[in-house]
This record gives C-alpha cells, sequence and structure tokens, in this order.
C-alpha cells in the first residue's frame, strides 16, 4: 500500500486522539529530525504509526521522503505525493517489478517521471534502479533546477533516458552533488565532457562499477579535486605520466580497484589513504623499486593478484588488517609468493589483528 | 607461514585460503594448541604437544579455514582430532570467545564450526536460523568426539564433507522440510528442502558411508523417509521427533530399516517405528497418541521390535483411560516404565493384579485358590508426568492399591511411583 492510499485509509477511519497528541508538532518535528538523521530506516516506521505523525513527517522539510515510481505507479498517485508534501524528495525507477503483473506503459511511466519532475529542485537524491524498457525518451525534461540534489546513482540499461537526466544535472546541479555511482559507461562519459567537468571537480564519492571492460580510456582522474571515496571496477584508464597531476592522490582516504589500471598510482604517495582494496590490477608491472606506492596511513589492505611481487614495493605503516589471495597455482611458487608477504607481517607484529591469506603453498614454507 | 604468523601475537583473526586437506600439515594446526585442555578435556595427546611446540596467535579468537577441495576418499580423522584440540585447549573457560569455522568452496554459503573435543557428545542445535536447517556431526577420535555443526540453507544441495561421522543431529524450526542424502564417486551431498515441494523418491537402498557408520542419530521435524530401506550397522540410540506437521505416514511409505545393535529409539511416529527391525532394543520411548496405535503395535512393533528384551518404555501422550493391559503384556522384562499423560483410574488397573481373564483381582469377593499375574513383574519404577494433582485424589484408593499389592507378587517390588 503506497502513502497515498494510506491517507484514504486513515481519513475513512480515524482514530480517538491519545496522549501522545498533545505533544507539539514543532518538538515532534525536531525529534523526528533527529532520530531520521541517524536512523534513516526509522522513517517508514515513524511514517505509520499514525495520520498525524505521518502528516508530520511529510510538512518537515528537513527529512527526506521516498519516491518511488515503478511499473504499477499511477500518475495521480506521484502528483498527489508531490503536491502533499514539503520535504526532499529520494527519487528512486525501479521498473523490475514485473511480478505484481503490471506492464509496462511507456506513456504512463513518462507522465509519472514528469510528476516527480514538477518536484525536482527538492529532490536529494536520484537512484536509477532499474531501467524502463528501450525506447525514446526525447519529451523528458526536467525543467526545474535541481539545487538540492546531492547523490545520483545509475544502474546499466537506462540508454535513452540517461540523456535527459545527464543534461539536467549538468545544466543545474549545485556543488551539492557531491557522490555518484555508475554502472554505465555512457553515464561515465558525460562527466569526463567539458561541460560536466564541475561536477567532476565537487565528488567527494565516486564509484564506477561496469559489467564489463572497454577499451575505451576514460581521462577521469586529474578531475578528481576532492575525492575521498573512489572505487572502479572494469574501467579503461590512460596511461599517465609521472608527473601527471592527479589531486585524488592527496584526498584519497578509500580506494577500491577491479580489473583497473594502477599505473597512475607507482611512484605516488598517498597521505590520506586508509583503505585499499586492490583486486587484479592492470599494468601492475610499473609498481617498482624505483616507482613505489607510499600509503603512509593505511591501515587495511586487500591485495588480490596472481603475482604478490608488486607488494614489496608498496610502503606500509603497520597495517592492522590484511588480505592478500594469490591465484597462483603451483605450491612451490605459491610458496616464495608467500615470502614476500614476510615484512609486511612482521612490521604489523603489534598491530595486525586480522590476516587473510588464499595463497597455495605447503606447511613449511 | 607458522614462522611468520608467530611473529604476530595481536593477530585476533586468522582466515586461510588452503588448497586441500593435504596442503597445510598437522604440526602446522597443532601450534595452534595454546596451552593444557581443562580437567573435563585432557588429553595426553593435547598435553604432550602444548610442551613440545610453543603456541602461535595466543590472542587469537577466530580461526577460519576455506578448503578449495576436500577428501574425496574416507574422512581424515587425524586432521579434525587436531581441530577439536585447539578448540578443547584454546581458553576452555570461556569457548565462545574462541571460534574455529571450516568452509569449502563446493559450497561457499555453508560454513562449519568445530567443537571441542568431548568425552560425551550431547546433540541439540545450537540456535535457530531462519531458513536454515540445523546440523551436526559428531566425529569419534581416541581422544574423544568432536562435535561439528553447521546451518544448511533450505532448498540446497550442500557437500557433506565428513562421510564418516559417528552422530548426527538434524533440527528444522519450519516443521516442513525433508532431506535426502545422495553418494556418488565417494562423494556425499545433502539436500534439504521445504515439504510443499514434491517429495523425492526415497535414497536408493545404496550403503552410504555415513548410515554405515552412523551411532547416534537425532532427527526432530524432518522428514524422517530418508531412512527407510537401509541398514545402519551400528545404530545404537536413534531419535525421530516431531515429524513435519505435513508429513503424512502411511505403512506403504516405508521398508523396513534394519538396525542390528540399536538399544534405544525415541520415535514419535509409530508407523515409523513399525518399520525398524530392533533386535537388541532396551529403551523405548513412543508417542501412543495415534488413533490406530493398537493396531499397530499388534500387527508390527510387535513383530518387528524385540519386545522381549525391553527394560525401559516411555509412553508420551497416552491416552487418558487408554487400556495398558494389551501393551503391557508383552513386556514382562520391564523395568522402567514413564508415562506421560493424565491416567485415569482405567488405565491404572493394568498395574494391579489379575486373573487369566484380564480381569482385577482385588474386584473379586472372593479369590481365595486363585492364581493373579502381575503384568511386567519385574517392574521397579513407575514415572507418571504430567498428572493432575486434583485427579490424584480421586485416585488415592487405586494407587493404594497398587503399592500394597505389587510387592507381593513374584517377590518383585515397585520402588518408585513417582508423580512429574
Amino acid at each position: 500500500m503506497d502513502w497515498y492510499s494510506l491517507d484514504l485509509v486513515w481519513q475513512e477511519n480515524p482514530l480517538p486522539p491519545g496522549k501522545a497528541d498533545l505533544i507539539p508538532v514543532e518538538i515532534l518535528s525536531e525529534i523526528f529530525l533527529l532520530i531520521v538523521k541517524d536512523w534513516s530506516g526509522y522513517r517508514e516506521d515513524l511514517m505509520l504509526v499514525c495520520r498525524r505523525w505521518h502528516a508530520i513527517m511529510l510538512s518537515t522539510p528537513g527529512i527526506h521522503s521516498p519516491l518511488t515510481i515503478r511499473r504499477a505507479t499511477q500518475k495521480e498517485v506521484v502528483q498527489a505525493f508531490v503536491q502533499g508534501t514539503k520535504t526532499h524528495l529520494d527519487v528512486r525507477v525501479d521498473m523490475n517489478d514485473e511480478t505484481d503483473g503490471s506492464d509496462f506503459n511507456a506513456e504512463n511511466f513518462l507522465a509519472c517521471f514528469m510528476a516527480a519532475a514538477q518536484a525536482a529542485s527538492r529532490w536529494t537524491s536520484l537512484n536509477l534502479i532499474s531501467p524502463p524498457p528501450l525506447g525514446e525518451y526525447t519529451d523528458l525534461r526536467i525543467w526545474l533546477p535541481l539545487v538540492h540534489l546531492e547523490s545520483f546513482k545509475v544502474a546499466r540499461g537506462f540508454g535513452g533516458f540517461l540523456g535527459p537526466i545527464m543534461t539536467a544535472i549538468r545544466s543545474s546541479a549545485p556543488p551539492n552533488l557531491t557522490s555518484i555511482e555508475i554502472e554505465d559507461l555512457a553515464a561515465v562519459l558525460y562527466l569526463v565532457q567539458p561541460a560536466g567537468l564541475h561536477i567532476t571537480h565537487c565528488l567527494t564519492t565516486l564509484k564506477i562499477h561496469l559489467f564489463k571492460r572497454v577499451g575505451i580510456p576514460v581521462d577521469i582522474l586529474p578531475h578528481l579535486h576532492r575525492v575521498e571515496f573512489f572505487e572502479a571496477r572494469n574501467l579503461c584508464l590512460p596511461f599517465y605520466p609521472p608527473d601527471a597531476p592527479l589531486p585524488l592522490n592527496n584526498t584519497l582516504r578509500f580506494l577500491h580497484l577491479k580489473s583497473v589500471s594502477v599505473q597512475w598510482m607507482a611512484g605516488h604517495v598517498f597521505p590520506a589513504l586508509e583503505t585499499c582494496r586492490i583486486t587484479f590490477p592492470h599494468h601492475v608491472d610499473t609498481i617498482q623499486a624505483l616507482q613505489p606506492v607510499t600509503m603512509p596511513s593505511c591501515y587495511f589492505l586487500t591485495y588480490n593478484s596472481n603475482d604478490l611481487h608488486p607488494l614489496a614495493h608498496f610502503y606500509l605503516p603497520p597495517l592492522s588488517e590484511l588480505e592478500v589471495k594469490s591465484g597462483e597455482w603451483n605450491t612451490w611458487r605459491g610458496n616464495r609468493q608467500l615470502a614476500i608477504l614476510y615484512p609486511i607481517v612482521t612490521a604489523g607484529a603489534q598491530s595486525l589483528t586480522a590476516l587473510h591469506l588464499d595463497v597455495n603453498c605447503r606447511s613449511g614454507c | 607461514m607458522i614462522y611468520m604468523l608467530r611473529l604476530v601475537p595481536a593477530l585476533e583473526r586468522l582466515s586461510l585460503g588452503i588448497a586441500s586437506p593435504n596442503a597445510l600439515s598437522m604440526a602446522f594446526f597443532q601450534a595452534f594448541t595454546v596451552r593444557e585442555p581443562n580437567v573435563d578435556n585432557a588429553f595426553d595427546m593435547v598435553r604432550s604437544l602444548s610442551q613440545t611446540i610453543a603456541p602461535s596467535c595466543p590472542s587469537l579468537r577466530s580461526l577460519q579455514l576455506r578448503y578449495r577441495r576436500w577428501l574425496r576418499g574416507p574422512d581424515k580423522k587425524a586432521l579434525i582430532a587436531v581441530f577439536g584440540d585447539i578448540m578443547a585447549s584454546r581458553n576452555p573457560k570461556k569457548r565462545l570467545s574462541f571460534k574455529l569455522s571450516l568452509s569449502f568452496d563446493e559450497a561457499p554459503m555453508s560454513s562449519w564450526s568445530i567443537g571441542p573435543t568431548r568425552k560425551f557428545l550431547h546433540l541439540e542445535p545450537r540456535f535457530f536460523t531462519k531458513g536454515h536447517v540445523e546440523l551436526m556431526l559428531g566425529i569419534s577420535t581416541p581422544r574423544g568426539v568432536i562435535p561439528i555443526s553447521g546451518a544448511l540453507p533450505l532448498d540446497s544441495v550442500v557437500p557433506l564433507p565428513f562421510k564418516e561421522a559417528e552422530y548426527l543431529g538434524l533440527w528444522d524450526f519450519s516443521s516442513s522440510t525433508s532431506a535426502e542424502f545422495s553418494f556418488t564417486h565417494e562423494h556425499m551431498e545433502l539436500m534439504v528442502y521445504n515439504y510443499v515441494r514434491p517429495p523425492l523418491p526415497p535414497s536408493l537402498p545404496c550403503i552410504l558411508p555415513l548410515f554405515s557408520a552412523l551411532r547416534v542419530l537425532v532427527m526432530e521435524r524432518v522428514n524422517p523417509l530418508f531412512l527407510s530401506g537401509h541398514t545402519f550397522y551400528k545404530l545404537e540410540r536413534c531419535r525421530v521427533v516431531k515429524p513435519p506437521v505435513s508429513f503424512l505416514p502411511s505403512p506403504s511409505l516405508f521398508t523396513e530399516t534394519e538396525t542390528p545393535v540399536c538399544t534405544r529409539v525415541d520415535i514419535d511416529d509409530p508407523y515409523l517405528l513399525a518399520t525398524f527391525k530392533l533386535p537388541q532394543i532396551r529403551e523405548m520411548a513412543l508417542d501412543f497418541s495415534h488413533p490406530e496405535l493398537s493396531t499397530i503395535w499388534e500387527k508390527h512393533i510387535a513383530v518387528n521390535v524385540n519386545l522381549s528384551g525391553l527394560t525401559l518404555l516411555h509412553m508420551k501422550k497416552w491416552p487418558p483411560n487408554g487400556d495398558l493391559i494389551p501393551i503391557l503384556r508383552s513386556l514382562q522384562f520391564l523395568v522402567t516404565l514413564i508415562i506421560s499423560s493424565q491416567l485415569g483410574a482405567v488405565s491404572f488397573r493394568a498395574f494391579l493384579p489379575m486373573d487369566a481373564n484380564g480381569t482385577s483381582g482385588l474386584k473379586r469377593t472372593n479369590s481365595e485358590g486363585q492364581r493373579l499375574d502381575l503384568l511386567c513383574p519385574r517392574l521397579q519404577s513407575l514415572q507418571i508426568e504430567g498428572q493432575d494433582p486434583s485427579l490424584e485424589r480421586e485416585l488415592t484408593p487405586i494407587l493404594k492399591d497398587i503399592v500394597d499389592h505389587s510387592p507381593c507378587r513374584e517377590c518383585v517390588s515397585l520402588e518408585g511411583l513417582h508423580f512429574f
């Protein structure tokens, strides 16, 4: 049951007032704000307590309200919801709900989205979870500026739907937009075009999880001026010269690379990097004795590769958690790879509390 | 590797990915035995190991071993024994603070927790996990029994890496689970699935190493159909209780199950018990609430079960005024009888002396010259559980008769008449 239907039920079956109704609206709003700030999962629970609490939740500007557009969603419901609330909106598009028997209606979907776009200036997050069936969405327009947009997530497969969205984000998104998670290469390419660089410069969180590796180099690293959390999977990066200015080297705190080149890390210092996960790195031979990777603040390292030798050129402080996996199938070579870990492990003699080893070796090594 | 691990004394969690059980030797694992176990778990072998090898990772709280491959041949009990010793030796007074778990690449979703070596293993579920079936195995070693427990996800096929366990416990909390074992090319798998799905045909009567090795079997709320037709050569104790509510037993479902050395059974379903060949039975518990129990008892149980050897019978859910005489008549060597029921006067009369016609001799005004037989002449303990105290007053006269008259026959005294 959606909020619109629930409200109708409550209007038809009002409950007698209780003692909780004596608490002023302003105080409840403050309480709800504090709760939702720390435990956003309680938002829906609070709204379901009674009509009054439901109304207060919807009228408190600091509390975000979720608005999900599915196959079965009707335009009237979206319109009523948008007009009935003053709060910021967390908008989600999730078309993966065939199980409820609703067929996709492109016209209805477009109408729902446009109804939600009437409150685009109140959107704080836009999460495109699963795409509508392929189609033309040239009529799609977001007229209002996305002045409160803070986070944007897009799964793969949104195709023609993506263009108007990215255009709206590029043209009106404010510096508040600091978190982007992308599974579609086309969306990544939007970010590195000159018109989108002002967004890229402001990001503090960037996650690019591509389904498969495409040989199109994406020159995005020089434009990440403030990024602290960077995850990339199957992303093709260009070769960067040793003296290339990469501002993210100084700001990175969390790094997770999977099937991504690590050439850009060779010879650099990452003073703020605390957590580093590297899985199946590409161009790993660029990390050498003369071009080590220095991470003086790192306490958690995951390294998963067939060849552990580059780990010898990671300058690390005493770690608290180390996770190493090697795909080497030969026991003799596995034993030799294990020896590479010896200096790292012994350096963390007093600090290492968790060790995960998956190296093909034999005891006695 | 062990040398490297000795240099990290602060290590609390260690996870090792291992190619096979042969990759890391027993000496490697023995190094994790930190000190002598407590009195309950003291084993000489462990003591000698702890004296000869300096302990590794004294702060360790979790040791996870993930094997890419496990053994297809006979179980490597010596390695399991070392795992049990590690558990027994690590902080024995607070065993929960240290955990040793095994997982296998073949079944990444399931993990097995090793328990400390014990002299005796009491099979009981660890905790409830929604959507899972609790399983506990026990592997006997010269130093005791090592419990291995895990939670198997429903509707899945999970490899059972320990093929020759002597103890098996299966518990479900959804009351609708069936289980099926398969054994192909030295590889054993267990499938647990919801009973609402069409049941698989029962296991072919092949020789499963697990069934041949089992000494103790406990199942609760799991469909027992998979037991049917197998021979459990070493099974000594068997408990199959609370069959799923959707399980509708009938004689046609079962074929005979051979248990040549089993001495103790606790089986709720009389149809299931009827298919068990129990030549060595000594102690038995059965749910007597089945409407056709008397027929099943006479036609099947009395035939397949060697009732003359029974010394203890626990009658669960006995009908309040059911007639005990047909049941007790065949139990000449019964020593202890436990009845979980609110017995009525009719049931109690079975304990009074009676004549050849089954009529209580105490009713006769003149019993002179009559030889009155006593059912269960060796009965020494009668325990009645769940009796309503208010009814005891009404039953006092007949209870007095039982206590007064029972000792005078065959010189066997009824030592205990207990109400619980």
